[in-house]
C-alpha cells in the first residue's frame, strides 16, 4: 500500500515522462520476430511492458481494443495489425510525452485505425460498452485505486468482453523500504 | 513494483468487479537482472532493491498473464 502522502500519479507521470529510449532490449526479450518487423525502431525502443499480453487476447478481425497505459504503443500497434481495418486499437496513457511519441508514431506507420489518448485507467474516457477487449501491460500495478481500474475496465467491456493483463504480483509483503521508494512505485 | 499485490488480491478485485471466468495463464519470477533491460532505474537504485530484498528475506516478484471475461448478457 502507497505511503498516503505519496502522489502515485505525479511519480508515474514524472518517470514515464522523462524516459529516454537506449535500446530496443525489452521490446526484443517480449516479441517475436514477426512482431518485431512490424514495429519502427522508435516504437520497440519505448516498449516498457512486461509481458506479451496479447499472447493471450485472441484478437478477432473487427474487434475494439483498449490498451490501458499504452506508453510508446507496441501493444497498441500490434492490436491494431491484428483486429484489421475494420477493428480499432485505442491507446490510454497518463503521460502526454508518451502519447505525443505514439501519435507521431501512428502517423508515420500510416496506422489509420490506431489512435491515442490521453487520460487516467481509473477514469476511461469513454462509454461504456464499447471496446471487445481490454488490454494491459505492467501498467495495473502502477495504480494505488487499483478496484477502481478494474471497475471501469468492466464498465467500458461489451457484454462477453475480456480483460487480458499482464502484471508484477508479490505473494507476501515488500520491506517498507520499498514501499516508502517512490522510484520502487514507477516501474 | 511497490504496488504489485498478490496474485489472489488482483483475482479478487476483479471478481468483485465483475468478471469471470478468470485464469491465471502464465507465471515466471521476475529477476532482478531483468529490470535492468528498463530505462525507468538507475543502476544504484536496482543494486540497492536487491540488497534490500535479501537482507530482508523479501518475498519474490512474479510476471502473470492473467484473463478475465465480462458476462454475456442473456
Amino acid at each position: 500500500m502507497a505511503d498516503p502522502s505519496m502522489d502515485v500519479q505525479r511519480i508515474v507521470r514524472e518517470t514515464y515522462g522523462a524516459v529516454v529510449p537506449e535500446n530496443s532490449n525489452v521490446a526484443e526479450a517480449l516479441y517475436d520476430s514477426r512482431d518485431l518487423e512490424y514495429l519502427p525502431m522508435d516504437v520497440r525502443m519505448l516498449a516498457l511492458g512486461l509481458g506479451n499480453p496479447l499472447r493471450y487476447a485472441e484478437l478477432r478481425e473487427g474487434e475494439v481494443v483498449l490498451d490501458l497505459g499504452s506508453g510508446g504503443g507496441i501493444d497498441t500497434f500490434l492490436a491494431g495489425r491484428d483486429v484489421g481495418p475494420s477493428g480499432e486499437a485505442i491507446g490510454l496513457d497518463l503521460t502526454e510525452t508518451m502519447i505525443n511519441h505514439a501519435s507521431r508514431s501512428a502517423e508515420a506507420m500510416g496506422a489509420a485505425n490506431v489512435r491515442f489518448e490521453p487520460g487516467a485507467m481509473e477514469d476511461i474516457p469513454l462509454p461504456g460498452e464499447s471496446v471487445d477487449v481490454v488490454i494491459s501491460n505492467g501498467v495495473i500495478n502502477l495504480s494505488d485505486q487499483k478496484q477502481q481500474v478494474f471497475n471501469e475496465a468492466y464498465r467500458v467491456l461489451k457484454p462477453g468482453g475480456r480483460l487480458v493483463f499482464a502484471d508484477s504480483v508479490v505473494n507476501g509483503t515488500l520491506p517498507e523500504e520499498i514501499l516508502s521508494s517512490e522510484a520502487a512505485w514507477a516501474g | 513494483m511497490a504496488g504489485a499485490l498478490a496474485e489472489q488480491a488482483l483475482e479478487e478485485h476483479m471478481r468483485c468487479s465483475g468478471f469471470v471466468e478468470i485464469e491465471m495463464l502464465e507465471q515466471s519470477k521476475l529477476e532482478i537482472e531483468r529490470l535492468r533491460y528498463y530505462p525507468l532505474f538507475t543502476v544504484e537504485f536496482l543494486n540497492w532493491m536487491e540488497t534490500v530484498m535479501e537482507r530482508e528475506g523479501s518475498p519474490p516478484i512474479y510476471r502473470v498473464h492473467i484473463r478475465g471475461r465480462k458476462p454475456q448478457v442473456d
